[in-house]
């Protein structure tokens, strides 16, 4: 008989009675596909019209920008209409009276689980499909639709769909844990934040107390975002999905097939872990905050737990570091967070503290956890391997700046995730000591930062690396005395290879350089006048410096103008280069800087840079950008990948860097002889 | 036949079912009869397999009932609170009841709803309680079920319309396989159709018990015996369930046939003497009070 109940009937009837979410979704995302495209159509046609008369190019433009992929608010509406639906269809499991109705059906909760699931689902496809429909119908009223464009409206609609079923699927899990709506709106805000609160929560009592913690820890923040909740999964993922017009034409960045894949995955499994609920779930249960209640003590646990800790962290930043007041802070946060949990639980506000030891055990875990940290049981800080054994190690100190590591990669390598990564070395002795310097600073032993910094010693942060015997790499950063890490590291470069990996110009390739940014200092400018003198009375360098500078108030105002725009030299008006002269101060023949964007000119530089690195000591190279004496190249990212970003890497440049003073002679010399040869 | 073997059911700390056996027999009228809280919607809501029982299980003609559609489908649930869908019509209400129940009588049912005078076509959010308790006791019956779960089904109708409803129970079992099962906490309400009763107090079942069965069983006679002596002795004669004197006028409730407690009271030369009808109430009265409970305390 129960074969006779047709699911597609059933499925239909449901879709049937959601006929009102239907229509309201018909009706946002009317607005939001169609219409709005039809909008912007009807605007920028008049526009081109009148400015340009009919341009169908530029017109098709505006069209592919509307649609398809990179649309983040049509995304949030997508997602929210996922949570919604689900609330919508499975609203009942909240009710005893139509659980009553639904339950005693001549159905197996599972049918019922699957025809509530696709006709509600009917409710956004059909809606969102039509307007996807309709804003091709645009595209050919105005004649600009095409294949590839087509392809991303269809290829947008079925993962928009996958977004959709996504979000369906995590609200699902909630309502299936839930049995009142209120917990249930509760319970998505409580999976959409959990991790991202326990992740802030680490990061912040890393950064307040375990000062040997190794990079950022916000670095990972948007990874960490992307995989803490089925909403913001499916959301980061479309926000992979690029397109941009190159040439002409839209180039698309299509979502991967494993991020595809993925969703697909994440939808099943929520989808079965509901249904599995659904099926254990008891009917009774409904009107209850919580739909299992075995769970409610370890929610409420699992909540009480990061809130009483944040209070504390609070409080820590509030008063000093005071484990007193962040422990009151704890205690009484975690009694309000947990009255507050009681109170949703049952409802009654005289209940609120029923279920003391679960409280209680709560507030000691938080207690637990802040004291860890606070006073380092676990010996983070001052954890330091035997030097037996330590394979090998790194050391990177933040002081100067090559940029960001990441692009300074030769296209055929891959990047690694840390800059240090690039630096082992198995001459061990030189780091060791710069760790021991920075353990003895944390565990206090003879290092007062105060006293010290007033004997005129500078402190630095310095990130190591142990890899050890074992296999296993650990991070560390220390504050060490600046003075002993430049020494550590000058002792390091003293081996080539080694140097060769520590500076990042060394092993990017050249035709990576955008352009070169020098800023000079004093000796520099005045070589370089001497050097722009002799080119322009066309005599060798021994004549110009012979005679100094005594034919540059020869020059005529217009050449000096023209030199000055090619080399972005400040060069001094005809009547002040007199002055210059008498006062000896070559340097007004200059402004600070020379930018190179050549792409033989930078090859060549940066081959001169790299011969005087082998040479030049640690602390003439360390200089910071724009700092006088400094080198800034600016490298595009490896691999073309986004070739729109560019970072720049600073060094330090004296005129003891014989190679590129050479090279900045001539390419003085060149300048000013071409700027001459085409004014003559 | 509805089988219940030893079913317990709690709601955390809550003990709304207590090792409750019972069969209702196909055929009948069985009546469920208890206080607010006695487990009566509890023990319907098990039957028709929206509960799950933590102990004990229930069968429906042999198969089980839980999750098992094959039972449910001869299973027809009417809750105390009738729920239709949002802006439901008795005709929507009469698809979707065709969807889920295949033998469904649509033609019955439209005819039943023009002899209820309930407007086809008008929403059931503007119906009263009466009325949307018509419309579910009719889709419940039209949906051709062999098994009728009705809880407080004549609660909210009126007189007429709970007479028309168990005349409706009494044609529906004269003509088709049709077993009622209509828990109610008021006994008057139902004995005048139930013939069997089970009664349910604090989760446990008391008795479950043919009600003509019963009847036969227990007479109520009303005498007047001039002799003390006379008197004394049948008291030890009768197996009496309830007895009351007021001046010379002597009521009880005997066991026995009728012919049997007759003879008894005419061998002991009354001047007076007849057999006088006994309620559904009375019985109870006399069963629980011979089970050791106060049945005044329990229903009514």
């Amino acid at each position: 008989m129960t074969s006779k109940i047709s699911f597609f009937k059933l499925a239909r009837d449901e879709w049937k009675k959601l006929t009102w979410v239907t229509a309201l979704f018909g009706i946002i995302f009317g607005l939001l596909l169609p219409f709005r495209v039809l909008i912007v159509m009807a605007g920028e046609s008049r526009y081109l019209d009148s400015i340009h008369g009919a341009n169908l190019a530029r017109l098709s433009t505006y069209y592919w920008e509307q649609l398809g992929f990179g649309h983040w608010e049509v995304s949030i509406f997508v997602i929210a209409a996922g949570a919604f639906c689900a609330l919508c269809a499975f609203g009942y499991l909240h009710s005893p009276v139509k659980l009553d109705f639904y339950h005693s059906l001549p159905i197996k909760r599972q049918t019922l689980f699957a025809a509530k699931l696709v006709g509600s689902a009917f409710t956004f496809i059909a809606p969102y499909v039509i307007c996807q429909v309709l804003v091709l119908l645009v595209g050919v009223v105005y004649k600009v639709t095409w294949a590839a464009g087509t392809a991303e409206v269809i290829a947008s609609t079925g993962f928009g769909i996958l977004q959709f079923l996504t979000s369906y699927a995590g609200t699902l899990l909630a309502v299936m844990l839930t049995g009142k709506m209120l917990t249930t709106v509760l319970a998505v805000g409580v999976l959409g934040c959990y991790i991202p609160m326990w992740w802030l929560l680490s990061a912040i009592l890393k950064e307040m107390f375990l000062p040997a913690w190794a990079g950022s820890a916000y670095s990972d923040w948007g990874a960490v975002l992307r995989f803490s909740s089925p909403w913001a999964f499916a959301l980061m993922r479309d926000l992979n999905c690029r397109k941009s017009l190159v040439n002409g034409s839209w180039q698309i960045t299509w979502p991967k097939a494993a991020a595809v894949l993925q969703l697909i995955l994440l939808i099943g499994a929520l989808l079965a872990v509901s249904l599995l609920l659904y099926q254990k779930r008891k009917t009774e249960r409904a009107g209850c905050a919580i739909a299992f209640s075995w769970m409610e003590g370890l929610i409420k646990i699992a909540l009480v737990i990061p809130t009483s800790l944040f209070a504390g962290l609070v409080a820590c930043e509030i008063f000093e570091d005071s484990m007193i007041w962040a422990v009151v802070f704890i205690l009484l946060f975690g009694l309000l967070g947990g009255m507050i949990m009681e109170f949703i639980y049952r409802w009654d506000i005289r209940q609120v503290f029923a279920n003391k030891a679960q409280l209680v055990f709560a507030l000691a875990v938080s207690c637990v956890i802040l004291v860890a940290f606070r006073y380092d049981i676990s010996g983070y800080n001052t954890w330091i391997p035997g030097k037996e054994e330590v394979a090998a190690m790194a050391i990177s100190s933040r002081y100067g700046s090559f940029g960001d590591y990441r692009v300074w990669v030769p296209k055929d390598q891959e990047s690694h995730e840390r800059e240090i990564d690039y630096l082992e070395t198995e001459n061990i002795d030189p780091i060791y000591r710069a760790a021991q310097a920075g353990v003895e600073y944390f565990s206090g032993k003879d290092l007062n930062r105060e006293q010290l910094e007033e004997k005129g010693i500078s402190f630095t942060r310095a990130e190591i690396k142990y890899r050890l015997k074992n296999g296993k790499e650990v991070y560390r950063e220390y504050t060490v005395p600046l003075e002993l890490v430049t020494e550590s590291i000058s002792e390091l470069l003293e081996d080539p290879g080694y140097r060769e990996r520590f500076y990042p110009i060394m092993r990017c390739d050249t035709d990576q350089i955008d352009y070169a940014n020098i800023y000079l200092d004093d000796e520099m400018k005045k070589e370089l006048a001497q050097a722009g003198l002799q080119a322009e009375n066309g005599e060798s360098e021994e004549e110009s410096r012979s005679e100094e500078n005594l034919e540059t108030s020869e020059k005529p105002e217009e050449e000096y103008s023209e030199a000055k725009y090619a080399a972005d030299i400040e060069l001094p008006p005809p009547s002040d280069v007199e002055t210059a002269e008498e006062d000896d101060t070559v340097s007004q023949w200059y402004g600070d800087s020379i930018m190179i964007d050549g792409k033989e000119d930078l090859r060549q530089l940066a081959e001169a840079y790299r011969k005087d690195l082998l040479l030049a000591s640690y602390k003439d190279v360390m200089r910071f950008s724009g700092q006088e004496g400094s080198l800034d190249f600016w490298v595009k990212d490896q691999k073309g990948k986004a070739n729109y970003i560019a970072d720049y890497g600073s060094y330090g440049l004296t005129a003891d860097f014989a190679e590129t003073m050479k090279f900045l002679k001539d390419w003085i010399a060149r300048e000013t002889a071409r700027i001459s040869n085409s004014d003559g | 036949m509805i089988r219940i073997d030893n079913v317990s059911m709690r709601f955390d700390d809550i003990l709304a079912l207590d090792h409750v056996s019972a069969q209702m027999q196909t055929g009948s009228i069985f009546g469920l009869v208890g206080t607010n809280g006695a487990g009566k919607s509890t023990l319907l809501r098990v039957v028709s397999g929206v509960l799950k029982p933590q102990e004990g299980s229930v069968t429906v003609d042999d198969k089980p009932v839980w999750e098992n559609p094959a039972a449910k489908e001869r299973v027809c649930f009417i809750p105390d609170t009738a729920w239709f869908y949002p802006n439901a019509t008795p005709l929507g209400m009469m698809e979707y009841y065709r969807l889920l129940y295949p033998r469904f009588d649509a033609k019955r049912y439209q005819e039943m709803l023009v002899k209820f005078d309930l407007d086809p076509k008008r929403k059931l959010s503007t119906f009263s309680k009466g009325m949307k308790k018509q419309v579910s006791v009719l889709l419940g019956v039209c949906a051709n079920t062999e098994y009728l779960l009705c809880d407080e089904t004549f609660d909210g109708l009126d007189p007429v319309m709970r007479q028309a409803v168990k005349s409706l129970f009494a044609s529906e079992i004269l003509n088709r396989d049709f077993t009622p099962v209509i828990a109610s906490h008021s006994l008057r309400e139902i004995e005048d159709i139930c013939d069997h009763v089970g009664l349910l107090h604090k989760g446990g079942i008391l008795f479950a018990k043919d009600l003509d069965e019963m009847k036969l069983r227990i007479h109520k006679v009303q005498c007047v015996i001039p002799d003390p002596a006379l008197e004394k002795e049948l008291h030890g004669e009768l197996e009496i369930l309830q007895y009351d004197k007021r001046g010379s006028l002597l009521t009880l409730i005997a066991r026995g046939t009728r012919d049997q407690v007759l003879r008894k009271v005419q061998e002991k030369q009354p001047l007076f003497c007849e057999i006088l009808p006994l309620t559904l109430e009375e019985i109870f009265i006399s069963e629980t009070e011979v089970a050791g409970y106060d049945i005044k305390n329990l229903v009514f």
